[in-house]
């Protein structure tokens, strides 16, 4: 198996080597050794011929004068203190005895020899010519070699990351929803294992919801199969029950039939998230048709919104059923714009109102009100699901305290620029 | 003459309740526990409608539903449960004539089951568009509500069928009498709002409580998307 790990050293390696061939490409390209030869003759004949130290100065000055009419090379004669004895040709960089030993001294006329003689005096001496820029030279050695690695190591960095960036988008599908996204396998790599990995939960994933989706489409049909019976059981019955125990037990069923439906509207839309059919619809309209089943007053200005009919139609509905249950009388919806982009839609209604400590609580399933005396029923799912459909369509729902003068709900969704309510 | 029915459907003892039912309202009911069994029979004998479930235990309502639409033009009422994979658009585009959800009001199963059967007896109708009980047939202009034609001016059949065409939308009344510009007034009454109140009093229930078209105060009207739900 290649490693990540490996592919990062052996790029690194690959580097070194590159950069220590080149460095050593760059020596013989430049011959210094040569150069150093040269200025070490130069120092060694100049030693020889050199008189003694005890030698009167204008000696030791006359055989600097001869050295330079043949090497014209610069040179300088220091005491074993530094003092200067003699010198010829163009000035020479200062140099410290006490912390100098052999070697290069750098100045602004090109770098000296410097050489400790036996005697301890020190000689300093400059080539005429430098054959040698080695700043010329290394700059462009180097910028070949940094661009040979630069272009070496974009396609294995640039592989690496793309596959990784192809990893991330399949991520970020499966994410929105798309639950068959899975990623291609490339190598055999730590990256090609992620993908592996990413598939295998992406399928079991899949699965997962498709049984879920499965286990709900059943339960729907087997729970109503017998609840079908009942209904039918009890219609069929014709005159042996009492018209008001039939009607009773009819609710009943009805009840436990709209539990099972928002039971599993509830989880399809956990599962699903978005809606999966969305056409504009006409949001005044759709509050109309409801408000008309309910005896709502509906009034408000044409706003559109994209989303699935069915399930705004339920929200609406929803809204209207929880004013009916815990509100009484006429409820009020009014539906219109709130600011550019957003639809608004309120119910009100003339019940006790709902205090602000519970406006949060009464949109979790099945929240019963402390200490009510309202024949001990809770919200059930209805206003849950409010949320939840609001919400799967970009929206949101509240609950607007307010003291005594009923309790109020607002749904705001994203509005559409609608061809609806143009001139057709 | 008695109709003859067959009803695919597994759970035996509703299978039973309902052949009973339908068996009083003088159909004659046929019964077959199994999308196989189902199958075969209507291969060997002429029903005059199927009343088939969704969920069978060896096959899906809906293969069902789309085989036997390859084979014949049965009128075919699927049983299904609210919140199924299945829902109306689904089922009727795969040639199922209504459906019914569980669970229904026997009358109601009646009732749709009696206006599939008249639908397939009548002369084949194009262009008509149901909603719900209602029937807006713009071939012959006329307008049925349970099959019974309900009467309606020229003007008015215009105003409904405008109003049914952008169902589900509010129409105010300058859209409405652009969409009539090319009708012929009549000339006793201009007045939107006069016919909408002679529509209704043909095709409401309650033509108080209005359910089809809806007035939606400062803004005109709506003819409702859903009837009868």
């Amino acid at each position: 198996m290649r490693r990540l790990y490996l592919q990062f050293y052996l790029t690194i390696v690959a580097i070194l080597v590159i950069a220590v061939v080149a460095v050593g490409a760059l020596w013989r390209l430049a011959d210094t050794s040569r150069f150093d030869d040269a200025v070490e003759v130069v120092s060694d004949f100049a030693t020889s011929m050199l008189p003694p130290p005890d030698a009167p100065l204008g000696a030791q000055q006359a055989t600097l004068e001869r050295l330079h009419e043949r090497l014209r090379a610069d040179l300088g004669l220091y005491g074993p203190d530094g003092a200067l004895l003699a010198h010829v040709g163009r000035p020479l960089p200062p140099f410290r005895p006490d912390r100098a030993g052999p070697g290069f001294v750098p100045g602004p006329g090109g770098p000296a020899w410097l050489l400790r003689l036996n005697d301890g005096r020190w000689l300093l001496t400059r080539l005429p010519q430098r054959p040698w820029r080695p700043g010329g030279w290394l700059l462009v050695v180097l910028a070949a070699v940094a661009g040979a690695v630069a272009v070496g190591a974009y396609p294995v960095a640039r592989r690496l990351t793309r596959r990784l960036e192809r990893l991330r988008s399949g991520v970020e599908q499966l994410g929105r929803g798309d639950l068959a996204a899975r990623v291609s396998v490339e190598g055999r790599d730590e990256v090609a294992g992620l993908a592996e990995s990413f598939n295998r939960a992406a399928s079991r994933i899949e699965d997962l919801v498709r049984s879920h989706k499965m286990l709900l489409a059943n339960c729907s049909h087997e729970l109503r199969t017998p609840l079908t019976r009942i209904n039918l059981a009890l219609s069929l019955a014709g005159e042996t029950i009492e018209p008001e125990k039939r009607a009773q037990l009819k609710a009943d069923i009805a009840e436990l039939d709209q539990l099972i439906d928002e039971l599993l509207l509830a989880s399809r839309l956990d599962a699903v998230g978005a809606p999966e059919r969305t056409e504009d619809v006409d949001l005044l309209a759709l509050a109309a048709e409801e408000g008309a089943r309910y005896d709502a007053n509906v009034t408000g200005e044409p706003v559109a919104a994209r989303g699935d009919p069915a399930l705004l139609r339920r929200m609406i509905r929803n809204l209207l059923d929880n004013a009916r249950r815990h509100g009484g009388g006429e409820a009020q919806v009014c539906v219109g714009r709130a600011g550019d982009r957003s639809a608004s839609i309120d119910v009100r209604d003339h019940g006790p109102g709902i205090p602000e400590a519970e406006c949060e609580r009464i949109f979790q399933p099945f929240y019963r009100r402390a200490g009510s005396a309202e024949s001990g029923r809770g919200f059930g799912l209805g206003l849950a699901l409010v949320r939840q459909i609001a919400r799967s369509h970009g929206g949101d729902a509240e609950c607007i305290a307010a003291d005594g003068g009923g309790s109020r709900f607002r749904i705001v969704l994203p509005a559409i620029a609608s061809s609806l309510h143009g001139r057709p | 003459m008695t109709a003859r029915i067959l009803l695919i459907e597994d759970d035996q003892r509703l299978a039973d309740m309902v052949a009973d039912y339908l068996g009083q309202a003088e159909f004659r009911v046929a019964t077959a526990a199994t999308a196989r069994d189902g199958e075969q029979r209507l291969k060997r004998e002429t029903f005059d409608a199927v009343v088939l479930d969704l969920m069978l235990p060896d096959a899906d309502g809906l293969d069902v539903c789309r085989r036997v639409r390859q084979t014949s033009d049965v009128p075919i009422l699927m049983l299904t449960a609210r919140g199924d994979a299945m829902d109306r658009v689904v089922g009727l585009e795969i040639g199922a004539d209504d459906y019914l959800p569980k669970p229904f009001e026997p009358r109601e199963l009646l009732a749709r089951l009696r206006a599939i059967l008249r639908r397939k007896s009548a002369p084949p109708a194009h262009d008509v568009r149901r909603f719900g009980r209602l029937e807006i047939d713009r071939g012959a202009r006329q307008v049925r509500l349970d099959g019974e034609e309900r009467g309606l001016t020229s003007y008015q059949f215009a105003l409904l069928d405008a109003l049914a065409n952008h169902a589900g939308r509010v129409m105010s009344r300058d859209a409405l009498m652009d969409l009539l510009k090319g009708e012929a007034f009549e000339a006793f009454d201009r007045s939107v709002d006069v016919h909408i109140s002679r529509i209704r009093a043909a095709i409401e229930d309650n033509p108080k409580k209005p359910r089809r078209i809806l007035t939606v105060r400062g803004a005109g009207y709506v003819f409702a998307r859903e009837q009868d739900r």
